[in-house]
């Protein structure tokens, strides 16, 4: 897997954060792992799409995500 | 000057360089021409009952024509009356009062047995003792060394019967042969023993003669395992020491050796936590005169790092070993190629091409002369294109700036299922 | 009498031993195994220099022996002579780090083995019914005879001499390659069913025509003949030799003890040059002079020759010319009128032209004057078989070696000169490669042409 397929993940996952959804599930098999991004306002739940998830496949983007994770959590704590 | 001087477990020596139990250590000559030439104490032939040797014992690997990469033998232990051990023991160590003799032994698992040994050799003035559970070929068979070293009830108790007697520092050696050295390390420990050693050899089979379908070595036809050391196994050894200093429950100094050849080596197992290093191979490579450059390349590297004294090395390495899941991943290396210093052999290219990830480009400059470059953001950080460039300084493995705070993947795994925790809580 | 000669037959012994067995395992796992390697783009018949030195290191010494005689099919005789530290030594990338791998004596210790233990390394292709005839036996018809064999031509040699192999059997020194060398190479060829007919001149022991009649195609790889005259008063004294003809002399016939104490001048600075004044001085002679009319920077002899003619204590007179051999009343050489040159303007190749000194002459003392200014062209040949040529350097279409008679395509020493070509054996050996390849694609093109 090249950088090249890294990035487009890593974009996917930072257009949504950047529309305000948080990392709401993580769930990692065989094929990958399978990120489940939610809108946490009640306000903007009123979207078409208030889950929205992602197949990540790069081992790059497999980290990137954790790491993100891991902020979003000190975040709110 | 720094000190050289080391104690472990109350046995002192002029330095950290002892020869292991094994040939070299035979004999009373053998021993005191070893102390005439500098070393700082030795790990006399194994004792016990007087054994019988085959002809024909020892066998080397070599490696692209150096010699003696990897070495084993299937020599048992001394074959010579306890008497006649004991008075060369006792000579020598008159003639050498400052040098450590420590005996090792190897009787059957009976306490009586070992009783008598400890007592017999007690008498003649031994600094210490090292109980031989790890020898891995012959004595096995017959329940001794190894088959009683890879059972930890066996290792605790002979050690404990040892400890009823003995009046001076009682080592365990410890076999390699077994999946988790601690579990045998630690039963070393509940017994008593003041320090434990590492490694004994490892069960090997040297080869196959391609011509005549001998085993290597072969003893009128035929072979037997013997035990595995030399150069080679100094990863392994490295390994246990580290895994047993790490070890919270295994407070005794730890003595290291297996593939010890120089005085690197030495420092590698002494900041690996061990205190002091027997060496064989490499003696029996080249003989008692390396040890001039061992005490001297230690003593000036000693320092040049403004180290006092040698003990101050034991285990400042050790809290840097840990487990996987512990490695930071998102600490990035990449390569980096030095078209100055790169002789264009390619290696790295084909290495990097055929067995890892394809980021090595091949290119031209204007005038058409060859380079090759790393693509870095393709590049994982392997260090196999570094490994197999012949030219020193031609690859840099360089630190890559952080694109993310250290995660490691206990963290992450942590992360993860306190979001499903968190999850499920919501519900 | 029998003493001397016993000691100059030592003389002509190979000089070089060959690498011991741990030598060679040692200098072979120095060898760092270059992918790639700029050792193979070096050597003319592109050698996977590499592979073959992996196969000494790991035992395989057969195999070594079949990777190197199957790019190069005179790679035992070019282990020898090649200039190696102007191909593949010189691209060696450890010139770069510590020392270059010694690849010319490692081939060599692959190939003795293969000598030594005499084991077939090739086989001939299934026949494909086309017969090809090579004019000449030396490097390049050997390797372009043993390349059609591979592709399962009928091939024959007609050799002029008793033996083939050309220079590398006649024409170099023995104490740098023995004749068992170049002899084996040929054993190899025949082995494929190569039929080689020795003494076998053409156009006098069968003619252009005939051969031109009953072949598909003919390799013409004749090399190059005998030296030429200087042209200067006294050629014809006696005590004055030609130093191929002295050479090979010295490889066919009971060594001489005419030059024993004999003060000796060469005339020339190349390969046979050098090969001619270390021969004399193996042959006895207490003085040994090489003249030549231009600089050290002209000669056109590889720097590990003039390193080994010096280390024999060859003398070398630059900027001087021959003007006239002097003999006694009996015919016999006494001296050797000399002239100092300079040189002037570049001529049409590039050297700047040797130009005499006026008045500059003097005499030289000598026992033998020994010419090596080179070698003459097979005219009458090129006239046999009509083929175009510029002053006996055979024409040939630009990559096919194909001459102006479409069935003959020439290699080796008579398509060298007049800026065409490089006279080392082993270009004589890619370019015999290179002309059976043309021979087959012209062929295969010819049959479906007119099927």
């Amino acid at each position: 897997m090249s950088y090249q397929e890294f990035l487009v993940e890593r974009e996917r996952m930072d257009a949504l954060l950047r529309r305000g959804y948080v990392i709401k599930r993580v769930h990692e098999n065989l094929s990958g792992a399978f990120i489940e991004f939610a809108l946490p306002t009640p306000a903007a739940s009123e979207l078409k799409q208030p889950l929205q998830t992602l197949h990540i496949q790069t081992a790059d983007a497999r980290k990137y995500v954790s790491s993100l994770l891991i902020q979003q959590m000190k975040r709110s704590s | 000057m720094a000190d050289l001087s080391m104690n472990l477990a109350g046995i002192k020596s002029p330095n950290p360089f002892w020869l292991a139990s094994a040939p070299p250590t035979n004999s009373g000559y053998q021993v005191q021409r070893a102390f005439e030439a500098g070393w700082g104490g030795a790990v006399w032939k194994t004792l016990g009952e007087p054994i019988l040797n085959v002809s024909s014992r020892f066998a080397a690997i070599s490696f692209n024509g150096q010699r003696i990469a990897g070495f084993n033998n299937i020599e048992l232990i001394t074959d010579r009356p306890l008497e006649v051990n004991l008075k060369e023991i006792y000579e020598t160590k008159k003639r050498f009062p400052n040098h450590a003799i420590i005996a090792s032994l190897m009787v059957e698992p009976k306490r009586e047995k070992w009783h008598e040994i400890v007592k017999r050799v007690q008498d003649v003035g031994v600094d210490g003792f090292e109980l031989n559970f790890g020898c891995p070929h012959g004595m096995a068979e017959r329940g001794m060394g190894s088959a009683s070293g890879q059972v930890p009830e066996l290792v605790e108790k002979q050690t404990y019967w040892v400890k009823e007697v003995a009046e001076k520092p009682v080592i365990v050696k410890l076999t390699p042969n077994i999946t988790d050295i601690t579990a045998t390390a630690e039963a070393a420990v509940q017994g008593g023993a003041d320090a434990i050693s590492m490694i004994n050899t490892i069960n090997s089979l040297m080869g196959v003669d391609l011509d005549t379908w001998h085993i290597i070595p072969h003893v009128a036809g035929k072979g037997a395992h013997g035990g595995y050391c030399g150069p080679a196994v100094k990863p392994i050894a490295l390994n246990m020491v580290a895994e047993c200093a790490r070890h919270p429950r295994i407070n005794v100094p730890i003595s290291g050796m297996g593939g010890v050849s120089s005085w690197k080596e030495a420092v590698e197992f002494m900041l690996m936590g061990a205190t002091g290093v027997q060496v064989c191979t490499a003696v029996m490579h080249h003989g008692f005169r390396i040890i001039e450059d061992m005490v001297e390349g230690l003593q000036h590297y000693l320092d040049s790092k403004g180290i006092a004294s040698v003990m101050d090395l034991v285990g400042k390495a050790v809290h840097r070993y840990s487990d996987w899941g512990n490695l930071d991943l998102n600490y990035k290396v990449a390569a980096r190629i030095n078209t100055d210093v790169c002789i264009n052999c390619n290696k790295c290219y084909i290495a990097c091409e055929d067995a890892s990830h394809q980021c090595i480009d091949r290119l031209a400059d204007a005038t058409g002369r060859e380079y090759l470059k790393v693509r870095e953001e393709d590049c994982v950080g392997c260090n196999l294109c570094s490994l197999v460039c012949p030219v020193d300084g031609a690859i840099d493995m360089v630190e890559l700036p952080r694109e993310c705070p250290p995660m490691t993947w206990n963290e992450r795994q942590a992360a993860i299922s306190a979001l499903t925790v968190s999850n499920a809580e919501a519900k | 009498m029998n003493q001397s000669s016993f000691d100059l037959s030592k003389n002509f012994q190979e000089a070089a031993s060959g690498l011991t067995q741990r030598e060679a395992i040692e200098e072979a796992n120095r060898c760092l195994y270059c992918y790639d390697a700029p050792c193979i783009q070096a050597c003319p018949t592109g050698i996977d220099i590499p592979a073959f030195i992996k196969k000494i290191a790991s035992g395989n010494l057969k195999g070594a022996a079949k990777t190197i005689m199957l790019s190069n099919p005179v790679g035992a005789s070019c282990a020898r002579v090649c200039p190696t530290e102007e191909l593949c030594e010189g691209a060696c990338v450890l010139n770069h780090s510590t020392k270059p791998i010694m690849i010319g004596n490692l081939q060599r210790y692959a190939t003795d083995w293969a000598i030594q233990n005499d084991e077939p390394l090739f086989q001939a292709g299934r026949t494909n019914g086309r017969a090809v005839a090579v004019v000449g036996g030396g490097p390049a018809g050997l390797s372009a005879a043993r390349e059609l064999a591979l592709m399962g031509y009928s091939v024959t040699i007609f050799e002029a001499e008793k033996e083939a192999g050309g220079l590398n059997t006649y024409g170099i020194v023995s104490f740098r390659l023995p004749q068992r060398v170049p002899l084996w190479e040929v054993h190899q060829v025949k082995r494929l069913g190569v039929d080689i007919r020795t003494n076998t001149k053409v156009g006098k022991d069968i003619t252009a025509n005939e051969i031109l009649e009953s072949y598909d195609a003919v390799v013409l790889a004749a090399g190059m003949g005998t030296v030429p005259m200087l042209g200067i008063e006294g050629e014809d004294l006696e005590g004055v030799y030609d130093a191929i003809e002295l050479i090979k002399e010295t490889k066919t016939k009971p060594l001489t003890d005419r030059l024993v104490g004999k003060k000796v001048i060469v005339i020339g600075a190349g390969n046979t040059a050098i090969d001619g004044a270390t021969c004399s001085v193996r042959l006895g002679a207490e003085n040994v002079k090489i003249l030549y009319r231009r600089t050290k920077e002209e000669m056109t002899a590889y720097d590990f020759e003039y390193e080994f003619a010096k280390q024999e204590g060859v003398e070398f007179r630059w900027l001087t010319a021959p003007k006239r051999i002097i003999g006694d009343e009996k015919g016999r050489v006494t001296h050797i009128e000399c002239i100092r040159m300079q040189l002037g303007e570049p001529d049409q190749d590039g050297r700047r032209r040797p130009v005499p000194i006026e008045g500059s002459e003097f005499i030289m003392q000598v026992d033998a004057v020994i010419k090596a200014i080179g070698q003459m062209r097979h005219l009458e040949l090129l006239t046999e078989f009509g083929l175009e040529h510029d002053a006996g350097v055979v024409r040939i279409r630009q990559g096919s070696y194909q001459t102006s008679h479409p069935k003959i395509f020439a290699c080796g020493d008579i398509v060298f000169g007049k800026g065409q070509g490089e006279a080392m054996v082993v270009t004589a050996a890619q370019q015999g490669k290179e002309a059976a390849y043309a021979i087959h694609q012209y062929l295969e093109k010819h049959i479906s042409e007119t099927a």
